[in-house]
């Protein structure tokens, strides 16, 4: 299986692009469009104040300029953090000023842009902002790096799976109103509303998915055989559902998995040795 | 792992629990159930007399993002995640006494959800509007 050097920087460069084109009106454009439907930035820059009653995560809401200012600042961020200069802080900026964004339009919100401004964060304190960069950062330790995000692409698919684990999810009544309502592609819709089965049987095949990757992720024998059936479960998303950039931002970080094979488990200390770290690189 | 990465971890890992008991909706819920919903606003003038606020009239006051869960929603109608309407109840009802243009002295908001599975849940929200 493809096995790449430096997993983390090329993940920190295809999460940039994602992170820039799901953030500026380059989403709205006629082949972007088309492949992301659900993905769409009104005015300049997504998250710019539109008129209407203010909503607000807690109340808290921002003056316009400030929310201006913010848009601003986190594309900036998010073009150094995809070149590599000092994309450690850039990153972290991109990210913070990306769910300022989300916290001024509750309404408004989706998993795809939570799952990508808090992957830029996790990706920007690691050593992904050390290589493939203009300036880069210090390193901070690889396998702790990869670790760290192993950890959060994990999480995301437990906590869905989670999600998933009640009656109304299993039973397929969930797929059925989605597609009932619109929102699954016209093959998909087709297939779950003249074949109820059909239904139930992919929300099951989709909640033992989501439960067993988190275990192939985290496990070094599985981890790539893990990321490739990822990949697998999120095309099938995309030909069912297309939703949003969810596809593209989970992929970005699906190529950390791809490293040299060294052990990111926990560390084997001895009372007279120093801490190691097993790497047995093919 | 770096103390700094352990952390992080803990945040990351933990951040969808917070969320899921937060009003931010950060959990990893990916749409997974849905809800039918309905609104139902009531303004009562000086006198006590109620008359109906229609949601469709809040609609042409909030922005972009917020309209779907106004327009019609005096009828019910199925969403996937209702948590954004329900946690901002009061002012839902502040922009009502807005929209009723004066008549309202005070404003009741009422949200029916009806999960696919589940118990039904009423949520209400009762202000006062200021003039």
């Amino acid at each position: 299986m493809l096995t790449l050097k430096r997993p983390l920087p090329i993940a920190r460069v295809a999460l940039g692009v994602v992170f820039l084109l799901r953030t500026t009106p380059l989403v709205n454009v006629a082949p972007f469009a088309r492949a992301f439907p659900l993905a769409a930035v009104n005015g300049p820059l997504y998250g710019w104040p539109e008129p209407g009653w203010p909503f607000a995560w807690d109340g808290l809401t921002l003056p316009d300029g400030v929310r201006i200012a913010a848009c601003v600042v986190r594309t900036v961020a998010a073009v150094l953090f995809l070149l590599g200069v000092r994309a450690r802080v850039a990153g972290l900026v991109a990210g913070a000023c990306g769910f300022v964004a989300l916290s001024q339009d509750p309404f408004g919100f989706v998993f795809t842009l939570h799952t990508l401004f808090l992957g830029t964060i996790v990706l920007a304190l690691t050593d992904a902002t050390s290589d493939l960069a203009l300036v880069p950062d210090q390193r901070v330790g690889a396998a702790s790096s990869a670790r760290l995000v192993h950890l959060f692409v994990a999480s995301v698919y437990a906590w869905s799976a989670l999600a998933k684990a009640q009656p109304e999810w299993l039973s397929g009544d969930t797929l059925r109103a989605l597609a009932g309502d619109g929102l699954l592609t016209a093959p998909a819709t087709s297939l779950l509303l003249t074949q109820p089965a059909l239904a139930t049987a992919s929300a099951w095949c989709i909640f033992l998915a989501e439960a067993a990757l988190p275990a192939l992720l985290l496990f070094t024998k599985t981890r790539r055989f893990g990321a490739l059936f990822a990949c697998i479960l999120h095309v099938s998303f995309e030909l069912g559902a297309r939703p949003d950039v969810m596809g593209l931002v989970m992929a970005a970080l699906l190529v950390t998995f791809l490293g040299p094979r060294a052990s990111t488990g926990p560390r084997i200390c001895v009372p007279s040795a120093a801490c190691t770290t097993n790497f047995s690189a093919r | 792992m770096t103390r700094v990465h352990h952390l992080a971890a803990a945040f990351v890992v933990s951040l969808p629990l917070v969320g899921a008991l937060g009003d931010a909706g950060l959990a990893f819920t990916m749409y997974a159930s849905s809800v039918s919903y309905r609104v139902v606003i009531d303004g009562s003038d000086g006198a006590g007399r109620r008359h109906a606020i229609a949601p469709t009239l809040l609609a042409s006051r909030v922005g972009r993002s917020a309209q779907p869960f106004f327009a019609g929603a005096d009828n019910l109608r199925r969403t996937y995640d209702v948590r954004a309407l329900r946690v901002r109840l009061p002012e839902v009802a502040r922009l009502a006494c807005a929209a009723d243009e004066g008549r309202s002295a005070a404003v009741t908001v009422v949200l029916e959800e009806r999960p696919g599975r589940g118990e039904p849940r009423t949520t209400r929200a009762e202000i006062t509007c200021s003039r």
